[in-house]
């Protein structure tokens, strides 16, 4: 390097050498220069950047590597300012990021919690695609000029070649490309070939373009950026969405797998597996979480342990005991706590003898004069027969007797003061009796005043121990509920949830409705009827239409099983593992604390059995709220719109000559029309006014007959949904079966052969036992309606829509615009 | 959004300082007649408040202007200036998505939404105002260890030449910092600063503050590398801190106690002013100022009590969290106080190190060139 600087002073001292060698001559005869000679300057290190797909990730590279450096010598304040800006973007990024972070913690599913991440991801992608896309290339292809070509500099820095439009170092357009070719350009503009300054002229064009161009970006990144970004993440949530549910299924499911090991117990167990399984148990019963209520507890318990406690005493022991539980559970806690503590202890101590000497006192001297008492009778002589009876028990802890030691005192001092006034002559045998009389009342009442509840050790280890069971019941309940709730609970993202979502957008996209048809139904319940009847009876007209709408339908349906039950993986079904889960985890607690003095609590954590159901307790609800409120009725809910089609399908074939209802054509038509009413609208108080057939009681009956209980279903029906693939486990039933299943247990629920309305609660044709006949029951197996889960299905829609077109139409204006302002641009002058 | 602007001169021309134009009608008159009006402004809250509202004034219409016709006097300051259009469309974009959806909600489901939208719009509000004022957390104490106000505004007056022949240069004003620019600092106006001081006024103030001793010969050659290495470094720790604390203003926003704020800032809550039919109607007009001004008052009491509520909640995280979810608020909010505080005690170190570190030529040393 240095000799080429050499060579090149020297080649210039020679080309000048005819030049006078003072400044002032040089200048003054410039023109006069022999330049044929002179060496051309060295070329500039700049070169413009290649950026394409092939490129990026070498490009990225080396940006970050420029970052990092540039880092580093902002902290050794060495960056220049291209550097420094460089950190400001870098900056942007470390803020973007934190805020994703932290709005992260703040929401509760996987999907939601990636979505933050993924927003500030397509808000800086919307950044780089926006100028890319509606600017740089529409400008590229109108006018040949690519405003965002980046340069490097001769100091390595990254640069856009147009960014400061009065300094624009065309020296680096080379003509590599078309776009870096100024002739090329002047033939884009229409330059005359022979024009004098052509090169000049596309060299202003560039120019133009460029500051049009930035400007136009300026004025348009803050619509579009936030819009783009919007709509990339409504187009992302989707299928992100499908993504997330699988890989929590999966680890809930591995989960599952666990518990069910789990709950083969480890009996048989040596070596190994038994190291093992107590590490499993760890995992699934994690106490860790409780452990500082634990320890709070027995501090707690070791203060006060011999000692009076107060009714504070005992709900600061509760809370502690029960943290985590609700209040009917700590109610019944507190209830065995208190029968455990009851008031039935004596503290005895100096105290009490100066009590009960007082009060025989103030008794005699009272009836008989001041100083009478002591007249009589050493009063010394209680406190030593006090001592000595409480050390012939051994001094108990803070003087506390049980109640029989306690009478067994007292009756000591009665008979005490019997018989010392007995051996005295002075008094009268008459006034004996009295006096004996009046002071063992006193000692009565000195004893009953001082009965006091007192926590025995005995007690305290119980309680402890109680203390233990219900942590560990929850930390075991803490388990299965994490997986319960994924897989039923009435929340986002769950499998129930996801499934229901996706059987309802396959109802709505095979019924084909129009923007139109959404836009009117999606104003109420009555329009969504009155259009989805109108669209069944058409679907039900041909075969082919019908047989594809309720098997696309079932197979959305009978993959909520497959999700919630974990089918595949040869295992136990998933869902009887964590229904076992819960019945095991209530029966062992109950167990063990039926052990203890705690059975209300032992019988509200898993007793209570009436017919067959754990009526008001924590297992009843839990397994209630799974398997009946949540799958059950939603599964209730598909069966009813699967039956509700067949209904149609049939009554289709019944106005063809086919399939035929009671035989009376008048008859079958009244049944028609109102059975479609029933199964698309009608609610459990519907069946309860026996939907007002009030003075038809034979219709009534055959109109339940035929909606329910018949049993009837049209072959099309049988051909599309008795499939193997709805059947998920060997044995269970198609959802042909399922459908006719349900039908007839609605039937025979809310069918009623007493046709009397003032009982209203109507009676089962089938025995069901009382507690399959509560209105919660039946709430759950009528389910929702057709047409209230098609009108929900269809305001989520419709709102969706709404969104989406209002964000994309003003996208559409800001990208038309600015697609448009391109042939505005670039015109030149005409002076 | 859009390009980076944090470290290039973002501000445009304030109101000329006298409102005339020169009198420099013929275009004969050389062009070094042309006095320099470029000024030293008070880095003061007016200053800063003038100076954004020409600059978004400005970036808004008379750039645009310029710019789309692609104006051969178009700069790149206006190109940069324009870049504050985006953040403030943008912002104001953002706010139309997160509360755009809730008005189509099913009741049931819009309350819940909107209170998040309306949090997230508050977010975006709090960000840029959190990311502005946290700047001082660097250059305050910078500022006071050094002496060097690495936020000190001028105003740059320039004139174009004229479009016609008889037309006069038209005066265009720029807003900058002194200190915006690592590579090329305006020195020059630190000269002469203040009257009947010597020339090297400011760079004495400055060589003596950060060690490098009194009476110096060139305190200027003294002090210009020291500015550069402070530039350098602040420039960084704004960099990165000002975002983060621009996060934690979205943070705070997205706190639970803001409901509240925006209940009371709903027009339910608005205390609606009925007119005294029996008062005559100067009276009403003003009970209705009093009526506009309790209600103000009782919002912004509300804002002010929130705030404090939120800021507690964003430190304490939920009740019920564990681990990171319950810590994430004091994780960040120490992060972000952490980059301020090492960006501004590392600037200082720099300063006060320097003397030590000055380079100095060493005529033996051999120095290869490539």
């Amino acid at each position: 390097m240095v000799n080429l600087i050499q060579n090149y002073a020297n080649n210039i001292g020679q080309g000048i050498s005819s030049v006078n060698n003072t400044t002032k001559k040089y200048y003054n005869n410039l023109t006069d220069v022999n330049s044929d000679n002179l060496l051309k300057p060295l070329d500039g290190k700049g070169y413009l950047v290649e950026n394409n797909l092939a490129t990026a990730p070498v490009e990225f590279a080396k940006d970050t590597y420029y970052t990092a450096k540039s880092l580093q010598k902002g902290i050794t304040g060495k960056a220049n300012d291209h550097e420094l800006g460089k950190l400001n973007d870098l900056g942007l990024k470390i803020g973007g990021l934190s805020i994703a972070a932290y709005l992260m913690t703040k929401r509760q599913t996987p999907k939601m919690k990636a979505m933050e991440f993924i927003g500030f991801g397509s808000f800086l992608a919307s950044m780089a695609i926006w100028p890319k896309v509606a600017l740089q290339w529409p400008a590229q292809l109108i006018h040949g000029v690519n405003f965002r070509k980046q340069y490097v500099d001769e100091q390595g820095r990254k640069k856009y070649l147009t960014q400061d439009p009065n300094y624009i170092p065309f020296d680096l357009m080379k003509g590599k490309r078309k776009s870096e070719d100024l002739g090329h350009i002047a033939d884009r503009m229409g330059v005359p070939k022979n024009e004098k300054d052509r090169n000049e002229l596309a060299k202003e064009h560039i120019r133009k373009v460029s500051v049009q161009n930035n400007t136009l970006w300026m004025l348009t990144a803050g619509f579009a950026t936030p819009i783009m970004t919007g709509l990339i993440c409504n187009r992302i949530e989707g299928p992100l969405g499908k993504l997330t549910e699988k890989i929590s299924n999966n680890r809930v499911n591995k989960m599952i797998d666990k518990i069910a090991a789990y709950q083969k117990g480890s009996a048989g167990l040596t070596g190994e597996d038994k190291d093992k399984f107590t590490k499993l148990e760890s995992k699934i019963v994690d106490m860790k979480p409780y452990e500082g209520t634990e320890k709070k507890l027995a501090k707690l318990l070791t203060s006060k342990t011999g000692q009076v406690i107060s009714e504070k005493d005992i709900d600061a022991i509760n809370e502690l005991l029960t943290e985590g539980f609700d209040t009917q559970t700590q109610k019944t806690a507190k209830f065995d706590l208190s029968e455990m503590l009851k008031a039935d202890k004596s503290v005895i101590n100096d105290e009490t003898v100066n009590e009960i000497s007082d009060a025989i006192t103030k008794k005699l001297d009272g009836k008989y004069g001041e100083g009478y008492t002591a007249s009589i009778f050493d009063t010394k002589k209680l406190s030593e027969h006090v001592n000595n009876f409480m050390n012939q028990n051994g001094n108990p802890k803070n003087g506390v007797l049980g109640a029989d030691k306690s009478d067994e005192l007292r009756n000591s001092l009665g008979q005490l003061i019997e018989d010392s006034i007995s051996g005295n002559k002075s008094i009268r045998e008459a006034r004996k009796e009295v006096i004996t009389d009046m002071a063992t009342d006193a000692i009565n009442n000195v004893f009953a005043k001082k009965k006091a509840a007192v926590l025995t050790d005995e007690a305290a280890g119980q309680i402890s121990k109680a203390g233990h069971i219900l942590r560990k019941f929850r930390a075991y309940d803490r388990t299965i509920s994490s997986a319960t709730h994924f897989k039923v609970e009435n929340a986002p993202e769950t499998i129930v949830g996801n499934n229901w979502g996706d059987v309802t957008s396959t109802l709505i996209k095979e019924l084909h409705i129009s923007p139109k048809e959404l836009n009117e139904a999606k104003s109420s319940e009555e329009l969504t009827a009155q259009l989805f009847t109108r669209k069944l009876e058409n679907i039900a007209k041909n075969e082919e239409k019908y047989q594809k709408f309720v098997s696309n339908i079932a197979e959305k349906m009978a993959l909520l099983d497959e999700k919630l039950d974990n089918p595949k993986s040869g295992k136990r079904n998933a869902m009887d593992v964590l229904v076992d889960g819960i019945i095991q985890n209530c029966d062992d607690t109950a167990k063990d604390l039926h052990a203890l003095p705690f059975s209300n609590l032992a019988e509200r954590i898993g007793g209570g059995n009436i017919e067959g159901n754990f009526i008001g307790s924590i297992k009843d609800s839990k397994l209630r709220r799974i398997k009946i409120q949540r799958v059950d009725s939603v599964k209730s809910s598909y069966m009813r719109l699967l039956h509700t089609a067949d209904f149609f399908r049939r009554a289709e074939e019944y106005n063809t000559g086919k399939g035929g209802f009671s035989g009376n054509q008048k008859l079958d038509k009244a049944l028609i029309e109102k059975g479609k009413k029933i199964l698309m609208s009608s609610h459990s108080g519907d069946f309860y006014l026996k939907h007002e057939t009030a003075n038809n009681v034979s219709f009534y009956k055959a109109l339940i007959w035929h909606t329910f209980n018949s049993g009837a279903m049209s072959e099309s029906t049988k051909k599309a949904l008795n499939k193997e693939s709805h059947e998920v486990f060997a044995g269970k039933s198609t959802m042909a079966q399922r459908i006719t299943k349900w039908a007839k247990h609605v039937g025979n629920l809310m069918g009623t052969n007493i046709y009397d309305f003032l009982k209203n609660n109507t009676e089962g044709i089938n025995n069901f036992t009382r507690a399959q006949q509560t209105a919660v029951e039946k709430f759950n197996k009528i389910a929702c309606t057709p047409d209230n889960m098609l009108y929900n299905a269809l305001k989520g829609k419709y709102n969706s829509n709404k969104w989406l077109r209002m964000w994309t139409t003003a996208g559409s204006i800001v990208l038309g615009t600015t697609l448009a302002a391109q042939f505005a641009f670039g015109k030149q002058d005409k002076n | 959004m859009g390009i980076d602007t944090s470290n290039a001169n973002t501000t445009i021309a304030l109101t000329p300082k006298s409102a005339t134009c020169p009198p420099y009608n013929h275009v004969h008159i050389p062009a070094e007649h042309i006095p320099d009006e470029t000024t030293i402004l008070p880095n003061n809250l007016n200053t800063r408040a003038r100076r954004s509202f020409q600059k978004v004034t400005s970036a808004f219409t008379e750039y645009p202007a310029k710019g789309l016709k692609g104006d051969k006097k178009s700069t790149f300051y206006e190109f940069l200036t324009m870049g504050n259009v985006p953040y403030i469309l943008g912002s104001l974009t953002f706010m139309g998505l997160f509360n755009g959806a809730p008005s189509w909600f099913p009741n049931v489901n819009k309350k819940g939404a909107r209170h998040w939208g309306n949090r997230m719009a508050l977010g975006v509000l709090f960000y840029g105002l959190a990311k502005n004022l946290s700047k001082s957390l660097v250059t305050v104490p910078v500022k006071m260890a050094t002496g060097i106000d690495t936020e000190m505004p001028y105003q740059k007056v320039s004139y174009t030449i004229p479009d016609r022949k008889d037309a006069a240069p038209e005066p265009v004003y720029e807003q900058h910092k002194v200190f915006e620019s690592r590579d090329f600092p305006r020195y020059d106006i630190l000269y002469n600063m203040k009257e009947g001081e010597p020339r090297n006024y400011y760079f004495d103030r400055i060589a003596q503050k950060n060690g490098l001793g009194k009476n110096l010969e060139a305190s200027d050659g003294e002090v210009k590398p020291l500015i550069k290495d402070v530039i350098s470094r602040s420039s960084t720790a704004k960099s990165l801190s000002t975002y983060a604390w621009g996060g934690i203003g979205v943070m705070l926003a997205v706190q639970p106690a803001w409901t509240n704020f925006f209940k009371a800032l709903s027009k339910k809550s608005w205390k609606k002013f009925i007119p005294n039919n029996n008062e005559n109607k100067f009276i009403n007009i003003v009970d209705k100022g009093i009526n506009t001004s309790k209600n103000l008052w009782r919002i912004t009491q509300s804002f002010g009590r929130n705030l404090v509520k939120a800021s507690k909640e964003l430190y304490n995280g939920p009740a019920t969290a564990k681990g990171f979810n319950k810590h994430a608020g004091k994780i960040f909010l120490g992060f972000a106080a952490a980059l301020s505080a090492f960006g501004a005690i590392n600037t200082i170190y720099g300063a006060k190190t320097y003397g030590g570190r000055k380079i100095t030529i060493d005529s033996k040393k051999k120095v290869q060139v490539d």
